[in-house]
């Protein structure tokens, strides 16, 4: 078989068509950072070809996500004006307290943000929230005037990204769900599991009002060019705590919607979420989903890839499943290999598989990531010799 | 003869039903009884139920936490008439380990723990070694339980139990660690005395403890 390039083999494996060999796609972004100083998309590509793997280059989201982040200055909305005051602690961490005001009334939150360098290749990366902008269904109408309608706004990066791109890869927008880094973002999680039971009606609208948005910011991007969606549900995994009957209920008829959008645009929708998926596999497969990821193995995860792969494996392509902590972080070069040879021997065959990480990679030795990628190339050819 | 208010409160409890288990403690109440035997006979009957359900894999930590809000909910009609405070179970001092913003696992375990009757001292997120050490000398605690989620960060625990034993502190503490991350083998190999991926095993790890320590 001829040699494809990258795009085509992503491409391959996605329609369950043999390609020349299993696509290497793992996230990589903090290790680019680490090596290179940079996890641009063209140090992407610089490291697909000193490394021969197939990178899914990642960019977005690209509209501003201030409600998450507090940034220093706002973008400017009708009838909302922002009181911010930040406060840099001795440990270097920021405490950021904002008064948001709308013509419905004023929110008000309280964050702490991390320090740069200590957090970033730590991967945390995060503001932790002293207190939620939202405090009750009372703050549902505030907080929709910080969402504007975004469907009409257009990125002509998208388009000359993945002109630049071409075949050396897959170019995809990141979309971050309803949940990830929004309503979960200003009203936690944990509340939301237990109002599930006493306040539900309040629930389902604080998801809606963002799932609303979510799929006006994603027509946006599918209208500027955007070939695959990377859509975002780590936040709804059920590693987070939730069950799988308000998985059901909650997430499952938002995820169906989304990759009904993204499908309608002739799009790839590309399902993440690095926690236990072996009780949504149903739910996936039913939303027509093109990739799942990350596929985590115990113990971080619950991933069985042979049953996964004979759950959902004929119309779902698998992708990741090697443990970035226990098998690339801590594990030797053997470990690597033989774990590398095992994932692809279980679901290479009949193609649908792209083999990725349970997370991004960083903090690893090289050589253990230059085995991966090795033992990727030297096993996943087709047609298998198993 | 059971009281059959109180069958139903332990009902409403596995059914996580707040409404319902308001109403019953008012009852119990005016029928006049004892407030303690409606903890005791009823919420905590409802939370055992409860942590069965989630062993067996029918309830999830949704349904735990969800538990745990009909418990408070219920506990907060009883409180004004509970005159003698309860003797708390024992001391856990918790927090997420430094470079670890992640809280949800933490706080799940706290809101159990406390149901249970602990006495829980909470350090937070991003919680350097030294407060560890220095938590341990203060509050004297018969549990320390350290948390993570990344799988970067879950070095620090080691750290921390270092940190202990040079300080002279190491055998007056029982440490756990919790999270996604952390394995037996894991917690064996740098010294902790439990580690678990979920909150129930980690509860039933602590009681038990406590137990012992009292028979002792």
């Amino acid at each position: 078989m001829i040699n494809l390039s990258s795009k085509e083999r992503i491409l391959a494996a996605i329609r369950h068509e043999e390609p020349d060999r299993v696509p290497i796609s793992p996230r990589i972004g903090f290790f680019l950072q680490e090596y290179y100083g940079c996890d641009c998309w063209e140090h992407m590509l610089k490291a697909s070809e000193e490394f021969g793997f197939d990178p899914f280059v990642l960019i977005g989201p690209m509209l501003p996500n201030y409600l998450y982040w507090p940034p220093r200055s706002y973008p400017e909305i009708k009838g909302v004006s922002v009181r911010s005051k930040f406060e840099t602690l001795p440990d270097g961490t920021t405490i950021v307290e904002r008064e948001i005001n709308t013509p419905a009334g004023s929110l008000f939150d309280r964050s702490k943000l991390s320090t740069g360098d200590r957090f970033f290749l730590k991967a945390a990366g995060d503001v932790q929230r002293l207190e939620h902008m939202i405090k009750g269904p009372g703050d549902l109408d505030k907080v929709r005037y910080l969402l504007p309608d975004p469907s009409e706004k257009r990125f002509k990066e998208i388009k000359e990204i993945t002109k630049n791109v071409g075949d050396r890869g897959l170019v995809e927008v990141g979309v971050y769900s309803a949940i990830d880094h929004k309503a979960g973002a200003l009203y936690p999680p944990t509340k939301m599991m237990v109002d599930y039971y006493l306040d539900r009606s309040f629930v389902v609208e604080l998801l809606r009002m963002f799932h609303d948005y979510t799929m006006a910011e994603t027509k946006a991007y599918l209208e500027s060019g955007a070939e695959a969606i990377h859509g975002s549900w780590y936040w709804a995994s059920l590693s987070v705590g939730w069950s799988p009957r308000i998985y059901e209920e909650l997430f499952a008829p938002l995820i169906k919607e989304h990759v009904k959008l993204v499908h309608d645009y002739g799009a790839i929708y590309h399902f993440y979420d690095d926690g236990k998926c072996m009780q949504i596999l149903d739910f996936v497969k039913d939303a027509k989903v093109d990739i799942i990821d990350t596929l985590t193995p115990p113990p971080m995860g619950d991933v069985n890839l042979e049953e996964a792969k004979m759950r959902i494996g004929d119309r779902v392509c698998l992708k990741g499943y090697i443990d970035l902590y226990h098998v690339i972080r801590r594990g030797t070069p053997e470990l690597i290999r033989s774990t590398v040879c095992e994932a692809i021997k279980i679901a290479g065959p009949g193609s649908g598989f792209i083999l990725g990480t349970s997370d991004s990679i960083r903090a690893a030795p090289l050589e253990n990531v230059r085995a991966y990628f090795n033992a990727g190339r030297e096993f996943g050819r087709y047609p298998m010799k198993f | 003869m059971p009281n059959q208010n109180l069958e139903n409160l332990i009902e409403c409890v596995v059914q996580l039903d707040l409404r319902s288990a308001k109403s019953l403690v008012e009852k119990l109440l005016d029928e006049g009884v004892d407030p303690y035997t409606i903890i005791t006979e009823g919420l905590s009957k409802g939370m055992e139920r409860v942590g069965i359900r989630y062993e067996k894999g029918e309830y999830f930590l949704s349904e735990l936490l969800a538990a745990t809000a009909v418990m408070k909910g219920a506990m907060k009609i009883l409180e004004p008439h509970i005159k003698i405070e309860q003797k708390k179970k024992g001391t856990i001092v918790i927090g997420t380990v430094r470079g670890d913003l992640h809280d949800v696992g933490k706080n799940i375990f706290m809101g159990l723990a406390q149901a249970a009757g602990f006495n829980v001292i909470d350090l937070g997120v991003d919680v350097p070694t030294e407060r560890f050490v220095e938590a341990v000398r203060q509050y004297r605690p018969d549990i320390l339980g350290m948390s993570a989620l990344i799988t970067t960060t879950i070095d620090e625990m080691e750290i921390v139990i270092k940190a202990l034993e040079s300080s002279g502190l190491r055998n007056s503490v029982k440490v756990i660690l919790g999270g996604a991350p952390v394995t037996g083998e894991f917690g064996k190999s740098i010294g902790a005395d439990a580690a678990v991926n979920d909150a129930m095993t980690g509860l039933r790890i602590c009681s038990r403890w406590i137990d012992e320590s009292k028979t002792k």
